[in-house]
């Protein structure tokens, strides 16, 4: 058993949260938000001390994880990989947030065939970011905590539609009347 | 072994369940391959079909995406899901096992302390 790095209260619930939308997107939108949790934690853990852990780790995926701590700074290393990365999940974001919630439903629409054609950039099984995901999650204090069932299917029902107090509008949108 | 990873287990695949009721094939399809894809570096696994799984997924995105669901690249992946359900089964009683031995949490606490704030 080893000793868990504290997270701060308030990057642990933001951590949370896009690890909440993480797991209840799909279609590369689902990367985005694992992507960037995965940035915040290695901004939180630092970056020399997550290799020096990975390149230590005896756990049942030591391999896969010995090799991400070993090969962290190659140019086929996971941090470069992260970087190419950044462009692809944009697109599929961005196509997501086109989306309205119906859309998501209703499949022969113009803005869900967009989306679906940007998914096609993304390969499905990732076995080392998400090894990478666990490992994190495992050696950090957030792995104590839970996420409401609510915020799991936010992103799904919600889709392009105003999102807690925001007004969530198009460039060039007017502004909506609330009277 | 933490238990966020357990609830994000057992979400995809209620995920999965859901999606696969409503007829959402793809959806269902991409969620039990997160949640497998969790499972695999718990487990310690090497997937050789990887490749092939990840091929056949983007054809039948590419066949959504044209206006005709391929029901056939479908079926390929469900045979698929049906072996893969054992890594996932696997990865799930890991986690038991280690809640059964109380390593589900981890040290909360620097060691030599005497004391744990009840801040958190």
């Amino acid at each position: 058993m080893t000793d868990l790095i504290g997270v701060n209260q308030v990057f642990s619930q933001i951590a949370l949260k896009k690890l909440a939308y993480f797991g209840g997107s799909t279609l590369g939108n689902d990367i985005y938000y694992m992507k960037e949790f995965l940035d915040l934690m290695i901004n939180i853990i630092g970056e020399d001390k997550l290799i020096h852990l990975l390149m230590s780790d005896s756990s049942n995926n030591k391999s896969v994880n010995n090799r991400l701590g070993n090969q962290w700074n190659e140019s086929k290393g996971i941090k470069n990989r992260l970087k190419k990365f950044d462009k692809i999940v944009d697109k599929t974001k961005r196509a997501y947030d086109c989306l309205n919630s119906i859309d998501i439903k209703k499949k022969d629409t113009k803005d869900y065939k967009y989306y679906i054609k940007n998914a096609e950039s993304i390969s499905m099984i990732k076995p080392d970011m998400n090894s990478l995901l666990v490992f994190i999650i495992d050696n950090c204090s957030i792995q104590k905590m839970t996420i409401k069932d609510e915020d799991f299917k936010r992103i799904y029902n919600k889709g392009y539609k105003s999102f807690g107090d925001f007004d969530k509008r198009r460039v060039g949108d007017k502004p909506v009347n609330k009277e | 072994m933490s238990k966020l990873i357990n609830l994000l287990i057992n979400k995809r695949i209620e995920m999965y369940n859901e999606m696969l009721l409503n007829n959402h094939y793809v959806e269902s399809v991409w969620h039990f391959y997160s949640a497998y894809s969790m499972c695999v570096s718990i487990v310690g696994f090497n997937d050789k079909l990887m490749n092939k799984k990840n091929s056949l997924m983007k054809s039948l995105l590419k066949s959504l995406s044209n206006g005709k669901f391929d029901f056939s690249i479908y079926n390929k992946l469900v045979s698929h899901i049906n072996k893969d359900m054992k890594i996932i089964e696997m990865a799930v009683r890991i986690l038991e096992k280690k809640k059964e031995d109380g390593d589900f949490f981890g040290d909360t606490y620097q060691r030599g302390m005497f004391a744990v704030s009840l801040y958190d």
